[in-house]
């Protein structure tokens, strides 16, 4: 299932995938397969993405 | 004597990477965590790959087919050895887990490849253009490995190409 609550608040943030990525530490390609469902993130992970994002997990990753 | 040479420097080359990667501990700094999942998965693919390829050469060469006897069977076995690495490489490339966070840039892969391979393969159609592929009866086993080593560099380039294209389309998509 495509993630676009982040998708919508990295837009919200002006960021784009790389610039996310680079932040969180990982590839533009990692950033890319959440958004679009393709990988299911560690906590460690989500709660970068969150920081980063100025979110909280729920905000993001619950359904 | 020569026959040696080839497989003597892959061998020493596979050891150099095998005490580069083994000293790098910290390999979380290189992958993040979906690539270390992803090599993981390529590592396994590639393992049972080389385990099935090995039975299959064992079974090759002892079946007395006539096709396999003129195949020395060490030959097979790099062909084995090489397929596996392909295979782990392309399931690297195609999930984008072969360059780390902060790892090598795609393009001197690419070159890298290119710049082995090419000479490598050119040269073993110009010796089995030049001189045949046959040695006493079998496949020469250093023109095999010349021919071996260039097709999978240079498939490996084509790849990582094709790759490198893909992403360019997908981040400008993106963007």
């Amino acid at each position: 299932m495509k993630n676009l609550r982040m998708k919508a608040a990295r837009a919200a943030k002006d960021l784009s995938q790389e610039d996310l990525a680079q932040i969180c530490h990982v590839t533009r390609q990692t950033i890319n397969a959440i958004e679009k469902g393709d990988y299911n993130p560690t906590l460690k992970l989500c709660i970068a993405i969150a920081k980063a994002l100025d979110k909280t997990l729920d905000e993001l990753f619950w359904e | 004597m020569e026959s040696f040479l080839l497989p003597a420097i892959i061998l020493a080359a596979m050891i150099i990477a095998i005490i580069m990667i083994s000293r790098n501990t910290d390999s979380a700094e290189n992958y993040d965590e979906r690539q270390e999942l992803v090599r993981l998965k390529g590592y396994r693919t590639a393992f049972f790959t080389l385990i099935f390829l090995v039975m299959a050469v064992i079974f090759l060469s002892s079946s007395g087919l006539s096709l396999f006897s003129h195949i020395p069977a060490s030959l097979m076995l790099w062909a084995a050895l090489f397929a596996s690495m392909t295979v782990f490489d392309l399931i690297c490339i195609r999930n984008d887990a072969f360059s780390g966070v902060h790892g090598r840039s795609i393009k001197g892969s690419i070159a890298f490849c290119f710049l082995l391979g090419i000479p490598d393969l050119v040269t073993a159609i110009l010796n089995i253009l030049g001189h045949g592929a046959m040695e006493e009866g079998m496949v020469s086993e250093s023109v095999g490995i010349d021919l071996l080593f260039g097709i999978t560099l240079v498939f490996n380039g084509l790849c990582l190409l094709i790759h490198l294209l893909h992403q360019r389309k997908e981040a400008s998509e993106e963007e």
